[in-house]
Parts: C-alpha cells; sequence; structure tokens
C-alpha cells in the first residue's frame, strides 16, 4: 500500500478487508519505525479511513482516539468525522471501496454476521441484496472473458457474507424460474472468486450442481467453474459427470477437464 | 430450583420455541434418514425438494412439535408448542429445563452423524408471564444488573447484546457468541368467525409477559471445521450458558 500524499493518488484493489486491514498495519509500522513515535487515530466515514500522526500536529479532538485495531465494530463505528487532504497534507487517507467498481464501500456488519437467527441474521440481507445483483443482471449482457457486474458483484457478496452468500446462490440456482444465462454466469464465478472460508461449499456446489442440473448450458457452467478451481480432489465428480453426460459437446469439454485436473494432481504430487 | 438474588427460578421461563443449527461446510444432499436413525419412527410428514436443497421433516416428541429443516447452508432441528387448546394464550413447550432436556436427547445422538461443519448454534426464545407492562420492565431491570434505564411510563424496551466468551472445550481459538435480547410482550388472541354475515372477531384476552431470545453460537471466524469428537460437548456447553443467562440475566 502506498499512502496519498500530495497531489498523488493511487489505486490498490485488496481482495478482503483482512488484506486491507494487513497493508494498513504493515504502513503503520514503517512509519513507526521511520519517526520513532507514532500515534495512530483513524476514522472510517462515506468509505474513507483516515490515518494520522501527532508528530504532524493535528489539532487535539479532530477525532476521537481508537485503538486502531480493537474489535470490528469499536474500529468502524465510533468515529464519525474526516478532514480533507489539502487542508492536513500530512494526513494519510485511504479509500475503501467494494470489490466492484459499482459495489458500495465494505460495511462490517459484525452483530449481522453473529446472529443465526434465520429472521434476525443475515440471511435475508444476503437474499435482498443478490436480488438486487439478479435484477440489475436481467439487462446485462454476459460475455466469455469478460467480468461482469454481475460476478463484481457476487464477489463482494461472498467476500463480506461467506458462506449465507453461496447458500443464496444455491437457493437461486435450484428455483424453478431460474434465468438460465444468469445461472450460469454465477456458476462460473463461484469457480473463480478467490475466498478461501467458502471455498469447501462453493466447490461441492458446483460438483452437485455438475451431477444433477437438467440443463446442459447450467452443467457447463459448473464445469467451467470447477475448470478455474483446478482443485484434483473433484475429479471423482467430474468423471462421473463425463461417463453419464449425454451431450457430446459437453463431454468433450469435461474430457479436457479430466485431463486438466489429473495434470495439476501430477504437479502437486512431484 | 436455586434462586440467584432476586431472579425467579430458572423453570420461571416457559419456551417458546428452541432451536439447534448446524452450518455444514459442503452442500447437504437432502436424502437422508436422519429422522428415522434418530427418531426411530418415520415422521409424520416429510417434504422434500431434492433439487432446491430443501428438505422438512416434521412429527410429535413428548407432547411437543419437532422438526428437522434442511436448507440450502443450514440444517436446524426445532421444537415448537402444538396448538390444540382453545382457552390457551401464548403456546409454550413448557420450562426451560425440561425443554432443554427432551431437544437434546434428540440432536445430541444426532451429532454423531451430522456433516462436517463450520457452526454449530443454539436458540430458543423464553417467555415469563407477568401481570402487566410496568411489571415486565421490573422484572427485566433485575436481569439487566448494571444497566438502569429509566422505564416509567415507557413502552416498546428491548435491549440487546452480545456477551462472547472463550469456549471452555478443548478446543483452541474457539468463541462463543451469547446474544442475547430481553423485551417485554402483550400478546393478544383473537377468534376469527366467517359467516353470512362476513367475519366477526372476538377478543379472547391478552398476556403479558419478559421475553428473551437466545443466540449462543461458536464465532463465524473460527478458522476451518468444528472438530467432531467436540461437538456435543460444545452444544451442551451453549445449553449451559443458556441456562445461566436466563437465570443470572446478562453477566459476563
Amino acid at each position: 500500500m502506498v499512502p496519498l500524499s500530495e497531489a498523488q493518488t493511487l489505486t490498490t484493489t485488496f481482495a478482503r478487508a483482512e488484506d486491507f486491514e494487513d497493508a494498513l498495519k504493515k504502513y503503520i509500522a514503517e512509519a513507526q519505525a521511520a519517526v520513532d513515535v507514532v500515534g495512530c487515530r483513524y476514522a472510517y466515514h462515506s468509505g474513507w479511513v483516515v490515518v494520522q500522526s501527532p508528530t504532524f500536529r493535528q489539532t487535539a479532538g479532530a477525532f476521537a482516539p481508537v485503538d486502531l485495531f480493537g474489535t470490528p465494530i469499536e474500529r468502524w463505528a465510533k468515529c464519525d468525522r474526516t478532514l480533507s487532504s489539502s487542508e492536513l497534507p500530512e494526513t494519510t487517507m485511504f479509500q475503501v471501496t467494494g470489490i466492484g467498481a459499482s459495489a458500495p464501500p465494505f460495511k462490517l456488519l459484525s452483530g449481522l454476521l453473529n446472529s443465526t437467527d434465520i429472521g434476525l441474521g443475515i440471511a435475508s440481507l444476503v437474499e435482498s441484496k443478490f436480488g438486487d445483483a439478479l435484477a440489475l443482471a436481467q439487462h446485462e449482457w454476459f460475455e466469455d472473458g469478460t467480468e461482469s457486474e454481475f460476478s463484481r458483484a457476487l464477489a463482494t457478496l461472498v467476500h463480506t457474507y461467506g458462506d449465507t452468500a453461496v447458500a443464496t446462490v444455491e437457493s437461486f440456482l435450484g428455483s424453478p424460474t431460474v434465468n438460465t444465462e444468469v445461472a450460469v454466469e454465477a456458476a462460473q464465478s463461484l469457480g473463480e472468486i478467490d475466498h478461501p472460508p467458502t471455498y469447501r461449499y462453493r466447490k461441492s456446489l458446483l460438483e452437485k450442481l455438475l451431477l444433477t442440473s437438467p440443463s446442459t448450458r447450467l452443467r457447463h457452467g459448473a464445469a467451467s467453474g470447477l475448470a478455474a478451481m483446478n482443485d484434483p480432489s473433484s475429479l471423482p465428480k467430474v468423471t462421473e459427470a463425463t461417463n453419464r453426460e449425454s451431450n457430446s459437446r459437453l463431454r468433450r469439454f469435461l474430457e479436457l477437464l479430466v485431463d486438466q485436473l489429473e495434470r495439476a494432481r501430477a504437479c502437486r504430487s512431484s | 430450583m436455586t434462586t440467584n438474588g432476586s431472579t425467579p427460578p430458572l423453570d420461571a421461563w416457559q419456551v417458546e420455541s428452541m432451536r439447534v443449527t448446524v452450518f455444514p461446510s459442503d452442500v447437504v444432499p437432502v436424502e437422508q434418514s436422519w429422522w428415522d436413525d434418530t427418531i426411530g419412527v418415520p415422521a409424520e410428514t416429510v417434504t422434500s425438494r431434492s433439487k432446491a436443497g430443501q428438505y422438512q421433516a416434521e412429527g410429535d416428541f413428548e407432547a411437543r412439535r419437532l422438526r428437522l429443516q434442511i436448507q440450502p447452508g443450514r440444517i436446524d432441528w426445532s421444537v415448537t408448542p402444538i396448538i390444540k387448546a382453545e382457552d390457551e394464550l401464548t403456546p409454550v413447550l413448557g420450562p426451560l429445563p425440561d425443554v432443554l432436556t427432551s431437544l437434546s436427547k434428540v440432536v445430541s445422538p444426532w451429532l454423531s452423524l451430522a456433516p462436517e461443519m463450520k457452526r454449530l448454534a443454539f436458540g430458543a426464545t423464553l417467555l415469563q408471564p407477568v401481570e402487566n407492562g410496568p411489571a415486565g420492565y421490573a422484572l427485566i431491570q433485575k436481569y439487566l444488573h448494571r444497566l438502569h434505564p429509566d422505564l416509567d411510563g415507557a413502552s416498546d424496551f428491548f435491549y440487546q447484546i452480545n456477551r462472547p466468551r472463550p469456549s471452555g472445550t478443548q478446543v483452541p481459538g474457539l468463541r462463543i457468541n451469547r446474544l442475547m435480547r430481553w423485551s417485554v410482550q402483550v400478546a393478544q388472541r383473537m377468534a376469527l368467525t366467517l359467516g353470512g354475515g362476513g367475519a366477526v372477531t372476538r377478543n379472547l384476552g391478552e398476556e403479558t409477559a419478559c421475553r428473551l431470545e437466545l443466540d449462543i453460537n461458536t464465532a463465524p471466524d473460527f478458522p476451518g471445521l468444528l472438530p467432531a469428537e467436540h461437538l456435543t460437548v460444545i452444544l451442551h456447553e451453549m445449553m449451559e450458558f443458556g441456562r445461566e443467562i436466563a437465570q443470572k440475566g446478562d453477566v459476563r
């Protein structure tokens, strides 16, 4: 991470909020090493994180001092004031946005994430957000090799809400009224998202889809997702799907996928 | 039953509903024999939508309605009241200790059959009848200890907090969320009669109660899977946390 200063503007994308936090810690550690004493204060407001040092002669009381790496709620909720960099060029500002260009800034919803109540928990919230993404996806044209707005929104949901987001996609894919185009895009995206905590769930969902979906295109989308994951542990399921596949073109694709996974297995075992 | 200071005994809490929830790490096939294997008799009703990943089995168990529900991302065992008596205002399952024992009889053995999981949760909604709203607020304040809200003439008060604790089990790094929500509810029962002259409603009375909603669960940030050999101990620890909150109130 490079801090913003003067007129310099840099954009760095982080896959996860934790990655941003790690980068921020590293930056502050370096700053502490450089100037000996650095007290850190920060605020989160309208997508901005501000880190500053008292050696920069910041007016006392501009921010409520907060333990920088305290609990998420404390970290994000206690401060409500920001300053512009033009007034205080010493102040380092980081803009935190979601993964998708049009996505809103990260919001850490610790309370909701802790709740397991189906009514009060995050399930209904995620369903609502996923519904919004689906509504926009109806008007989107999906192209191979091009990241869609929908897939970016899905990645944001998975990174923010974890398995609950994947569960919402599972419900969507099982719906009798599913839009096949969007479902294929969702399946492919599930394989491409880099989010280790949801990896097992996403992989098993794609394997299930490959083996049970009546839609050839959706099975193809699931196979594409598994190809992106490139996990040899999927070999038994992909081989089974290949043997039972009646569509010749998809069967050929699956045979190629089996080859790919066998090569991946050989590479990992060597 | 012992009491803690001025709070009522534990069995003063009547259970409106109770559940144990599992969050599996993989997609769970709905073709499961869990009900038969655990209860020993077939369910009275079974609804299955395998493509959607949904399954529900229901039946009576120890005079309560037991339900096993599989949905994408979660599996719930829950008990709810059997509603039959017209003069009952708020159907309940019985005193907290009895219902805990009953649900534990089902879920503890099932955990050895359960799929690998990332999270485990125990939830319950408890009611303690009181004479009226002010009496309800007075009782709730006994459970809230350090909190002294001015509730004189107030309404619509609720208090929700999470008091996480490290697990006392042998699972390193496991943290248990202890979410609780305190409020006072007024339940009203209406009879609706449909006839030639239209619908006629009749008020059968109302009942006020302190309401405690518990959501005790393993923290979502626990890395990896919950160890299968410790699941029963973790569940019993969470149930014990629930008993403690119901008995002592909002304690750290």
